[in-house]
């Protein structure tokens, strides 16, 4: 036990016990004593930067980074459930050629557009609510219909009994798929895999919380950097660069946390090749969000950021960033 | 006729030291006993500067230096 406290009558001669060292937060191979007195080796890696090759940012998978913290703005991270009841066009179906046409008689409903990958197979399920047509169908990267993938005859299917659909996404020409079923169907999901498993509402497994809306966007309220909270007003250090070619640099000041405030980061388990991501790196507007990556790849398009005169960069368009595990 | 306690002829009489004989630990100051040119027969007690240590909940030891009161 080290002695961390030294008292001359009634003067300090050393207090270390209101002190923070700690081996991770001490640069690499540098010595102290941390509030109890016992020697700390720093561990911490300064300035870390994760460069780009062309428009790959790529964190090596043994990286020493096991806690790396990007501002980004996630999208689409659904959990296994890919099925948006929430988003749902309400009042409507979807013909089998194809037709949106309004339902006059039965409360019927369409998802958004979902992303599948060709050659993939997903499975559709829930508990019939209404006898009605539920229909599964392909579109391709225009958002364009292609084709009716499977569905259910509404005079096959009875109210309570469970229905499934499992689809094959063609080799070519599908990159979308909307479902056509009933408002008071329930338990709808939409997953990847040939057979159903227990049912998740969307966006369960996502340890991101959505919180407020901007435009189409959804965002966090509050990320708190070092102990300061940020919010409209707020600030953060810039963590993007960009060079003269167009490479985009994170440098990840690691001796400082990032963390969402309220919230937890999505980890990477639950990431998936499918969720896009938007990486802001940097504040004003909006707000941003976390998420922790341990070895990924992620892909980097187009985007734009703008320096100001402060050498903030201002986010004008998003970065928008596939992430696929390495 | 003088003598001092060994018997020599000194011409002159010393007088006794009366003390004290037991002095507290200072960490402030330098006490001195006035003992020049005095007969001292009696030993002189200097009491220890008090050092104590305590664990404390931050998982150290607390050192505390104090004088002898």
């Amino acid at each position: 036990m080290g002695v961390n406290q030294v008292f001359l009558k009634n003067e300090t001669l050393i207090d270390l016990t209101q002190d923070t060292v700690v081996a991770n937060k001490l640069a690499s191979g540098y010595t102290a004593h941390d509030r109890s007195g016992e020697s700390v080796i720093g561990t911490l890696q300064l300035n870390s930067t994760i460069t780009t090759s062309g428009t790959h940012i790529v964190i090596p998978p043994n990286s020493t980074w096991n806690h790396l913290d990007i501002f980004g703005i996630p999208e689409g991270v659904t959990g296994k459930n890919a099925f948006n009841v929430s988003a749902c066009t309400l009042g409507y179906y979807i013909s089998a050629s194809g037709a949106v046409s309004r339902d006059n008689s039965n409360p019927s409903m369409y998802t958004e557009l979902i992303p599948v990958d060709a050659g993939q197979s997903y499975t559709f399920s829930g508990i019939c609510g209404l006898k009605g047509n539920k229909r599964i169908h392909g579109y391709n990267e225009n958002g364009t219909w292609v084709k009716q993938l499977d569905f259910v005859n509404q005079n096959t299917i009875n109210i309570g009994s469970n229905m499934l659909l499992t689809v094959t996404i063609p080799a070519t020409g599908i990159r979308y798929v909307r479902i056509s079923c009933s408002q008071p169907d329930e338990d709808l999901q939409f997953e990847l895999g040939n057979s159903k498993t227990s049912y998740e509402e969307f966006g369960s497994g996502c340890y991101l919380q959505i919180d407020s809306y901007l435009g189409s966007h959804k965002f966090n309220r509050y990320i708190d950097f070092d102990g300061h909270k940020l919010n409209a007003a707020g600030y953060s250090p810039n963590m993007l660069s960009i060079d003269s070619t167009g490479n985009v640099s994170i440098t990840v000041f690691s001796e400082v946390d990032y963390q969402v405030y309220d919230l937890d980061p999505i980890l990477i388990s639950n990431i998936s090749t499918r969720d896009r991501i938007y990486i802001l790196g940097i504040y004003h507007p909006p707000m941003q969000y976390t998420y922790t990556i341990d070895g990924l790849q992620a892909v980097v398009p187009d985007g734009t950021l703008a320096i100001t005169e402060d050498g903030i960069y201002d986010v004008t368009s998003y970065q928008s960033v596939q992430v696929s595990v390495s | 006729m003088i003598f001092n306690t060994c018997g020599v002829e000194t011409g002159e009489s010393l007088p006794i030291y009366a003390g004290p004989y037991s002095i507290n630990s200072s960490l402030d100051t330098l006490q001195t006993l006035s003992t020049s040119g005095k007969i001292l027969n009696h030993d002189i007690t200097v009491n220890s500067i008090v050092i104590t240590r305590t664990a404390n909940q931050y998982g150290g030891i607390t050192v505390q230096i104090e004088e002898a009161s």
